[in-house]
């Protein structure tokens, strides 16, 4: 045995405190750099040699990133914000609501309080369970760079399995819900023990206008396509529908509709078929409980 | 280097980059009470409090603890004086084999300081972030409310 | 929830438990029968106990396992010189340094030499490092160069048994077939007013234990010590002997408690590598698994496949069980007669033909498993006599009260029978008189059955109010329907293929007692148990009793804990031994203290004393001091006892039995399944820690529940486990299963077993998995493949 040490392969850590610190740090990390809040995804990528990092920029310090703003025209949910803390959140507004309640079923309570609601979407798993939701929501992201930082649609972060439009060095910084009118919002989700990731996932919203009719629609999936998916198939038969109309045939058939873009595969967990036509199902109940609160909420 | 009260002491730790919590507790500081099953954030039984909260210590960078409070099993009650969910589980007998039980223990901490007068329903919901493959969990929710009732009764 | 629950408040608590132990015999009891929280209760809540994965020695050097990528290959060349020159390695093992000696598993998984040059599977051991810590033995793995010559492999049991089937073995690919006949299958169609066919496949279960497992092993001159969880410490003894070709007295294993196990943490053979890499670089070694490894390389539950049929008369007689049985063993299986017992609760059946065909493939080792056979075969025979059962329009209590066995009844199984070269008569011959007189009659079931639990469960769930018929769900909420079923399940109490179980008690001098037991501590309590057993016997108090279960150094043989042998056959022994120790004593005793026989004395809470109250009592430490100090002979310092004979040969009269209540509710649009509701009741005669037998019980039917609802292992085309961990291995979790579950126990008493007691662990597997599947028939109408995952649920009715 010879007494010179064996290099191990690991990434160097380093911990900025502020945003301007981190961007830079990714700007200077490169391709080999990763921005590391909780870590759950990335640990376990890492130990399974699944990525290469290099760097690890751990960004828990950086408290402007953290917690839920609520103002007249837009919820914004900061980056760092614990799907713990998420799942505290129901209470502050009703568009949180779907949202609280499916990070009450993500991972377990020790991982939520780890784990970040932009982890989640920046891990880009097609099953991200919090991309559907917040997309209904008309989610957009912020972001940062060394030099700036843009706006955009959450749909639009998502390019495969993994992978996003985020570049090299380029940090989510927080999440935005623009208010508008009067929104519900539902979801449905089947895993198979209490525990697990979503083997589909269908989340819906619906907004009325002052006339009562529908003013916007929308439906995303989680776990039936490469990325989280919007459905909008389905939306256009919504669209400007009065509550009343919105009967469970026309929810049926739209939930048939937004089914249809649906692009499942098979894999170890279940099978095309079943997400393809669960997804139907998930979809149509989901439509139907929104329409029952914004029912609900017309009563008040 | 990094510093972390580790029950209740203050410890210096000199981690690699990589290491998780969980590792540097066991390998650093001995405390064999964490743990490490799965290591993927999966069983729970690697769970610790850290400023309270509970976290799963095998997702977790060691030196993401610096400068913060951990709380292990071994932080918890000593055989002489046991906490009262120890009590309770043992009462109950909400564990076999016990290789998950430090962990189903801290998690029913945390849970009880943030609900103290559980269902049993809710109980049972809290503890399903923990794996007991060896199928103690009516006895567990026994157990918790048993710890929640003890506690209560102490703070009232 | 419903009204049942509440019912069952006096039953959980345990005080209607406390009451079914009625017998004049039990309430002479002073500690066999309660409740006592586990000696290691401490341990465990305050996560001080150490595990395999916690134990270390100084200076210990950190082992790695090279692992085949391929599941059929033979290594034409490997070189390890890059590996060896790697600073921080010790050295390196391959197949070229592995001992010329073969070693099984029981006699369940024969290995053949620890490493021999082929790989059988992907995962299979193929050469190993010892370094100054894992990190550096990892890296170095990838330096071991190899030439590889690839094998055609196989993975399906049923083209593993073709004419011309890549072979994996050396002995063949399958075991001679186990049958088990009786009357005249002919007859039995005949006889037959409706017949039902059955074809069902079982995926593997993994027995995902917590708390994966390392082993650490020093080797000085020539002797090997080992400290590894292991359920079986007598035979890792034994395969180290075998393998290494040194004698039993140089092999110690100091078997640790485990992280459950279920049968995965006997002996493996990465233990073996750790004593290959000790005994090469002449330093402690540990080899820690990962938990990829635990659930992906080191065994798990057989793939199995049943095909039969069964008959029977208008009135519900069986007339006949015909059923074929093929299961694989993967690489290093050598499973062929074991399990099934359901062959005997089910063998009232006028006619019957059972075949099991056991088959090597190129998957990874399968072993025994918990509840092994009855949990497959017995699940199939269970949805075979239950679609009888509907096509008859029968109640599925009545059928089993109808069809099971009961005592006296002759057992098909005839295990020991295969041992025999003679008749049983023939056998019996020779056995010499004394030690036959406490014999049952063998192959003749002597104490325990369903039908008592199957009466008093009923009554307890509400079964008559809530069961509607045949698939036909008790509630209809949109597509939410709820169903009640019911299953039964038997198992073996131990088995005495490999030699009887031993043990030794030995009272010290200061009336304190330590029992020498070797058996698993994976959580079902024996430390306790044997514990209760031997206080009960001695009449020394619970307190001062200590147990040592992993020194082979100073535990006499055992077959351990596997075949719910502990408590039965191991406990036997105990309270053997325990017998012979107090006999010593009160010889003494009576000779020095009280000029009085050993049989006018008897021993109360550690007093001696005169059974007729005639002489004030003396604790057994003051007998043992004055003794020590002055006894006649001067030769007793302290006392050692040990059971004069074997015991009975088990299998061939003990079995437990379960029965077992579920409520399901489907939601027939998404096939999710929920448990709703759930009542497990026992036979096991005598229950020596009601705490104890309650977490078996329960936990057999959770256990049973994952396998019924999503437990499978998935493996690639090419042989690899594709699910080896917690994510997409999916178990149950609290939420997962009614926590107001609750549990009865029957009230037979084993003539035999200590105290009346039988084996526990096995058979509430079986019934929990034969009742979910018949609940959720009855809420849906249609018979749902294992594991009934959402999927399979709407696939059988058509769905999707």
């Amino acid at each position: 045995m010879s007494t010179t040490t064996t290099e191990i392969a690991r990434f160097t850590y380093v911990r900025p405190t502020d945003l301007a610190a981190a961007v830079a740090a990714g700007a200077a990390a490169g391709p080999g750099g990763r921005y590391w809040a909780g870590g759950t995804d990335l640990m376990l990528e890492w130990q399974r040699k699944q990525r290469p990092i290099e760097t690890s920029i751990d960004i828990t310090g950086l408290t402007e990133l953290r917690g839920i703003l609520i103002d007249p025209s837009e919820i914004r949910i900061g980056a760092l914000t614990t799907l713990a803390e998420i799942e505290r959140s129901a209470a502050l507004h009703p568009d949180l609501e779907s949202l609280a309640a499916i990070a009450a079923v993500m991972c377990t309570p020790q991982t939520r309080t780890l784990a970040t609601v932009a982890g989640n979407l920046c891990n880009a798993s097609p099953a991200a369970d919090l991309a559907p939701p917040l997309i209904v929501l008309g989610a957009r992201i912020a972001t940062a760079t060394s030099d700036g930082g843009r706006e955009l649609e959450l749909e639009d972060l998502f390019t495969a399995p993994k992978q996003t439009v985020l570049t090299d060095g380029e940090l989510l910084t927080h999440i935005t819900i623009p208010l508008s009118g009067q929104r519900a919002a539902s979801y449905g989700r089947i895993a198979r023990t209490v525990v697990d990731i979503a083997l589909t996932l269908s989340a819906c919203s619906l907004t009325l206008d002052q006339q009562g009719t529908v003013s916007a629609a929308r439906i995303a999936f989680g776990s039936v396509a490469p990325t989280p998916l919007r459905a909008l198939s389905g939306e256009q038969l919504l669209l400007g529908k009065t509550l009343a109309e919105l009967t469970p045939a026309l929810l049926a058939e739209a939930a048939a509709a937004a089914a249809g873009d649906a692009n499942p595969i098979d894999d170890i967990r279940t099978s095309a078929a079943y997400r393809r036509h669960t997804v139907r199902v998930l979809t149509q109940r989901a439509l139907a409980k929104t329409v029952a609160r914004l029912s609900r909420g017309g009563d008040q | 280097m990094i510093i972390v009260r580790v029950n209740g002491r203050e410890q210096t730790f000199e981690p690699a980059a990589d290491t998780s919590l969980a590792n540097m507790l066991r390998d650093e500081a001995g405390l064999i009470g964490v743990r490490v099953s799965c290591a993927e954030g999966e069983c729970g039984a690697c769970t610790v409090l850290l400023d309270e909260q509970p976290v799963t210590s095998c997702l977790m960078l060691a030196h993401q603890a610096a400068g913060r409070e951990v709380t292990t099993i071994e932080g918890f009650g000593s055989p002489e004086h046991l906490h009262p969910i120890q009590q309770a589980f043992i009462e109950e007998q909400g564990f076999q084999c016990g290789f998950c039980t430090p962990g189903f223990i801290i998690a029913a901490a945390a849970f009880l300081a943030e609900n103290p007068s559980p269902t049993e329903a809710e109980a049972s919901i809290a503890m399903s972030g923990n794996i007991c493959r060896c199928g103690a969990y009516p006895y567990i929710v026994r157990a918790v409310m048993t710890a929640a009732e003890r506690l209560r009764g102490a703070t009232a | 929830m419903s009204a049942t629950i509440n019912d069952l408040a006096a039953l959980r608590d345990g005080s209607k438990t406390d009451q079914r132990l009625s017998t004049p015999a039990r309430d002479a009891f002073t500690i066999v029968g309660k409740g006592v929280p586990v000696k290691d209760a401490i341990e465990k809540v305050t996560g001080s106990i150490k595990y395999g994965v916690d134990f270390a020695v100084p200076h210990m050097a950190h082992g790695k396992i090279l692992r085949s990528p391929h599941a059929h290959a033979r290594i034409v060349r490997i070189d390890t010189a890059r590996a060896e020159a790697i600073p921080g390695v010790y050295g390196v093992v391959t197949h070229e340094d592995a001992p010329g000696g073969t070693w099984e598993n029981a006699w369940f998984n024969y290995r053949g030499r620890i490493m021999d040059g082929t790989a059988r599977f992907v995962g299979d051991e193929i050469a190993a490092v010892a370094a100054v810590s894992a990190e550096i033995a990892e890296h170095a793995l990838a330096a071991i160069d190899i030439e590889w010559e690839i094998l055609p492999a196989v993975f399906d049991p049923h083209e593993a048994r073709k004419p011309g089937a890549p072979q994996i073995r050396d002995e063949g690919n399958e075991r001679d077939a186990y049958v088990v006949e009786w009357g005249d299958i002919a007859e039995g169609h005949d006889l037959a007013d409706v017949l039902v066919e059955s074809d069902v496949v079982f995926a593997s279960q993994q027995y995902a234990s917590i708390g994966r497992n390392a082993c650490v092993a020093e080797w000085m001159n020539d002797r090997v010590t080992l400290w590894t969880s292991s359920q079986t410490p007598s035979e890792l003894r034994d395969g180290v002997h075998e393998a290494f070709e040194i004698p039993l007295s140089k092999v110690r294993v100091m078997a640790l408690p485990s992280g459950s196990s279920f049968g995965s943490w006997w002996s493996a053979n990465f233990m073996l590598v750790t004593v290959m890499l000790a005994k090469k670089i002449r330093r402690a070694v540990k080899i820690e698994l990962s938990n990829a490894e635990c659930m992906g390389t080191v065994k798990r539950r057989h793939i199995e496949h049943t095909r039969g049929r069964m008959g029977a008369k208008r009135d519900g007689t069986l007339t006949l069980a015909q059923f074929d049985h093929v299961i694989d063993n993967g690489a290093y299986g050598f499973k062929d007669d074991v399990g099934f017992f359901c062959v005997d609760m089910w063998g009232r059946a006028l006619h019957g033909d059972y075949q099991v065909h056991a088959v090597n493939t190129n998957l990874v080792t399968a072993g025994c498993m918990r509840g092994v056979g009855d949990i497959t075969l017995g699940s199939a025979v269970e949805r075979t006599a239950n679609r009888v059962a509907a096509e008859l329009d029968i109640d599925p209590i009545e059928f089993r009260l109808k069809n099971q066995i009961r005592p006296g009844e002759p057992l098909r199984m005839r295990h020991s029978l295969h041992n025999m070269d003679c008749s049983v008569e023939e056998y019996l011959a020779g056995i010499p008189e004394e030690l036959r007189a406490e014999w049952p009659e063998l192959f003749h079931l002597s104490s325990g059955s369903t039908a008592e639990i199957l009466t008093t469960g009923a009554e307890a769930f509400r079964w008559s109010e809530r069961w509607q018929g045949w698939g036909k769900p008790d509630s209809v909420d949109g597509p939410l329907r709820r169903a009640v079923g019911v299953g039964t399940g038997a198992h073996v109490c131990g088995v005495e293929f490999e030699g009887s179980s031993s043990a030794v008690v030995r009272i010290n001098g200061d009336g304190s007692a330590k029992v020498h037991a070797s058996c698993g501590r994976q959580g079902q309590g024996s430390e306790t148990t044997l514990s209760q057993v031997a206080a009960e016997e001695l009449g020394i108090p619970f307190t001062m009793i200590e147990i040592e279960t992993g020194d082979t150094d100073s535990c006499p043989w055992s077959h351990g804990s596997l075949a719910s042998n502990t408590l039965y056959r191991i406990g036997w022994a105990v309270r053997a031994a325990a017998k012979d120790a107090k006999r010593q004593l009160l010889e003494i005793a009576g000779r020095e203290v009280f000029h009085l026989a050993p049989d006018e004395l008897q021993v109360v809470e550690g007093v001696i004393a005169p059974v007729d109250g005639s002489q004030p009592g003396v604790s057994v430490e003051d007998v043992m001091n004055m003794l020590r100090l002055a006894d006649t002979l001067g030769q007793t310092s302290s006392i050692t006892g040990r059971p004069a004979t074997p015991m009975p040969p088990s299998t061939a009269f003990a079995r437990h039995f379960a029965a077992h209540f579920a409520e399901v509710e489907v939601d027939i649009e998404t096939g999710e399944i929920r448990l709703t509701d759930y009542l497990a009741t026992q036979d096991s005669g005598t229950i020596v820690n009601p705490q104890v037998m309650k977490n078996q019980v329960i936990g057999g039917a959770i256990c049973g529940a994952g396998f019924a609802l999503f437990e499978e292992l998935h493996f690639g085309d090419d042989g690899r486990v594709l699910n080896a961990n917690m994510l997409d291995y999916k178990l149950l979790r609290c939420a997962d299963f009614p926590h107001q579950a609750g549990v009865i126990f029957g009230d037979s008493y084993d003539p035999v077993g200590p105290f009346g007691a039988r084996g526990a662990g096995e058979a509430p597997m079986a019934a929990s998995v034969a009742a979910i599947q018949a609940a959720v028939f009855n809420a849906t109408g249609v018979w749902v493949e294992l594991p009934m995952t959402p999927e399979r649920v709407l696939t059988a009715m058509g769905v999707i």
